[in-house]
């Protein structure tokens, strides 16, 4: 057995390189994109044989990422020096698609949303393995009930943004104009009318609230979310959400009343106000000062209900953050298909490439949401050169639990030979852990045993001891309209 | 947030009935609107969508629907069909992306029923071009 040389210190050079590289590539290219992790499953690094897993998790495609594989924890070195670009074309340009065709798409919707291009390189002593791999998923599971849960928040945060900013943009309207024209023939008009008469906190608080209240019921979810969202779940959410916006409402304008705006009054108006003895009292005059302050008060309450508007704003954001999250596991029974090829590339001859092998597989998978488990099949045939050995027929299952930021899985592959109908069953044997360090910092181990490969030594089989990180470079791709 | 302003008109001619206003989120995004109808807001029906009147009460209105979308899919381009039902207009369309970093985005559309038919008004079909007679 292979004795491992993992120096923690190597280990985390290599790390603080990993981490490095995406900073450095964030600081060239403006405007900033998002880095999106992902686990390091791509078709074109399984034809080269030098993914951590064998069977690969289906996950939500991503339009664009990056991949980089360090080498074997063995190396002397473990500077990452495998690289694969993945790319799925279907969202690099629009589409016409609602939010439930995304979430339980068609097969016909699943086939163009999943199929995905992905290119990757690994060097061997001096030339370079180039592969090219094409997957597609023609059952890609559905969106899952905290992806549902999440849109359902999304909703309410939603209402709270546009029931915020339409009653900043008619408060601003009103103050400016001193007018309640922009009110038109709406029943709180009146309300407001009293105020502006007779300017005290419970009148200013009504017409905030009730107006808040008018805007807020009137925000309509996305039709689409019917049968995505529950529907009360939406209606418990913004009951909540409406009941603490008005307390807020209600709290702005105390606290606005406690703070006595009559000092920034000048003229006959304010000395009026201010009780001045020679000021003018006759009830023009007093209907004058009292209308001039109200139209002050309005004024001075737009920036606590910009407030609420802005927070909103903040929630709103936050929550798309947790829609993505929730977003990067389907649920329930999946199917994924790939091909890939691999060539010899030799360092100094381009045109001297030489095909190596070529893989066709099928994985058939299963995802429990309520115990976060998944179990994913796969069958695979192997067609390679003469020179690399036989053709080779791979068949196994993989098995991974969910636990917070951690995904453990074993894997086990039994492999045949085509050549040798009498050749014994060798297995590959691997334990992974995939670990979210930070939100988008993505490591992954694989250790175990690989098959037995006789023709390279290799009798019994070696250990696989692999580090990988993956780096999505952008589900946003900068693409012109 | 990204802001972003479009206008397009009905004429009165082309209503046929009791208008029903609704928005369709595309681009495997998602959101929410709300309906103004001439600075009052509306509330919506039960099927989601929101009764905006009749010609007679639409002559010369001006509908606001204020529209955020979010974005759930991995593309920034979303695209919004506002729906009117009851009407030979629409569904106008409005087509944009969302900005780097920023997930959501407030789309302010304007529909201005107009009393006479002009050349913004939508037209619900093209007219065919009559052949001059030989």
């Amino acid at each position: 057995m292979m004795q491992l040389r993992f120096r923690v210190g190597r280990v985390c050079t290599a790390m603080a390189i990993s981490f490095l590289i995406p900073r450095l590539v964030h600081a060239q290219t403006p405007p900033p994109f998002e880095l999106d992790l992902s686990t390091p499953d791509v078709a074109a690094f399984t034809i080269l044989g030098v993914a951590p897993t064998q069977i690969e998790r289906p996950l939500t495609p991503r339009a664009l990422a990056l991949s980089l594989l360090g080498a074997a924890t063995d190396d002397e070195n473990l500077i990452p020096n495998k690289y694969a670009l993945v790319a799925a074309p279907f969202w690099m340009r629009p589409n016409k698609l609602t939010i439930a065709d995304y979430f339980r798409p068609t097969v016909r919707e699943s086939l163009a949303q999943t199929f995905t291009f992905s290119l990757a390189t690994t060097p061997v002593s001096s030339n370079t393995d180039i592969g090219v791999g094409l997957s597609v998923s023609p059952w890609a599971g559905h969106g899952s009930a905290a992806f549902a849960d999440a849109l359902a928040s999304l909703q309410a945060i939603n209402a709270r943004y546009l029931a915020a900013d339409g009653l900043v943009a008619l408060l601003t309207e009103i103050a400016n104009g001193k007018s309640l024209d922009p009110l038109g023939t709406s029943p709180l008009r009146p309300v407001l009318q009293g105020f502006i008469d007779r300017p005290n906190a419970e009148a200013l608080k009504d017409f905030l609230q009730r107006r808040y209240e008018e805007l807020f019921t009137s925000v309509v979810p996305d039709p689409a979310l019917k049968g995505i969202v529950d529907p009360d779940a939406i209606a418990q959410q913004k009951k909540t959400a409406l009941a603490t916006a008005k307390r807020a409402l209600g709290t702005a304008v105390d606290t606005l009343f406690a703070s006595d705006p009559l000092p920034v009054l000048s003229g006959p108006v304010g000395d009026l106000l201010r009780h001045v003895p020679e000021a003018p009292t006759d009830s023009k005059s007093i209907q004058e000062a009292r209308s001039i302050i109200a139209y002050r008060v309005l004024a001075q309450v737009i920036p606590p209900v910009a407030l609420l508007k802005s927070s909103a704003e903040t929630a709103m954001k936050a929550s798309v953050a947790e829609v993505h999250s929730e977003d990067k596991l389907r649920m329930g029974w999946m199917l994924g298909v790939a091909g890939a090829f691999a060539s010899r590339v030799p360092n100094d001859a381009f045109t001297g490439g030489q095909q190596l092998r070529w893989a066709f597989w099928a994985s058939p998978a299963y995802r429990n949401e309520a115990v976060h488990v998944e179990i994913i099949g796969i069958v695979k045939w192997i067609q390679r050169d003469v020179v690399e050995g036989p053709d080779l027929f791979d068949f196994g299952a993989r098995v991974v639990k969910q636990a917070g930021r951690t995904a453990v899985s074993a894997e086990f592959l039994g492999r045949t030979e085509r050549a040798d109908e009498t050749a014994p069953v060798t297995q590959r044997l691997t334990a992974n852990v995939d670990y979210k360090i930070v939100d988008k910092a993505f490591v992954t181990v694989a250790f175990g045993k690989d098959f037995a490969d006789p023709s390279a030594g290799k009798p019994k089989g070696g250990i696989v001891s692999i580090l990988g990180f993956s780096i999505g470079l952008s589900k946003n791709p900068t693409v012109g309209q | 947030m990204k802001n972003v302003t479009h206008s397009d008109s009905c004429s009165v001619a082309n209503v046929l009935g009791e208008v029903r206003v609704s928005v369709t989120f595309r681009g495997t995004h998602t959101g929410s609107f709300r309906v103004e109808v001439d600075g009052n807001p509306v509330q919506p029906n039960a099927d989601g969508t929101v009764t905006v009147g009749t010609a007679t009460t639409l002559k010369g209105a001006s509908v606001l629907i204020v529209t955020v979308v979010n974005q759930v899919g991995p593309t920034k381009f979303f695209e919004l069909d506002y729906v009117m039902q009851g009407t030979l207009c629409g569904p106008f369309t409005v087509q944009d992306t969302f900005d780097d970093g920023d997930p959501n985005a407030t789309v302010r559309e304007t529909i201005r029923f107009e009393a006479v038919v002009s050349r913004r008004s939508a037209s619900p079909r093209k007219r065919s071009r009559k052949r001059p007679r030989r």
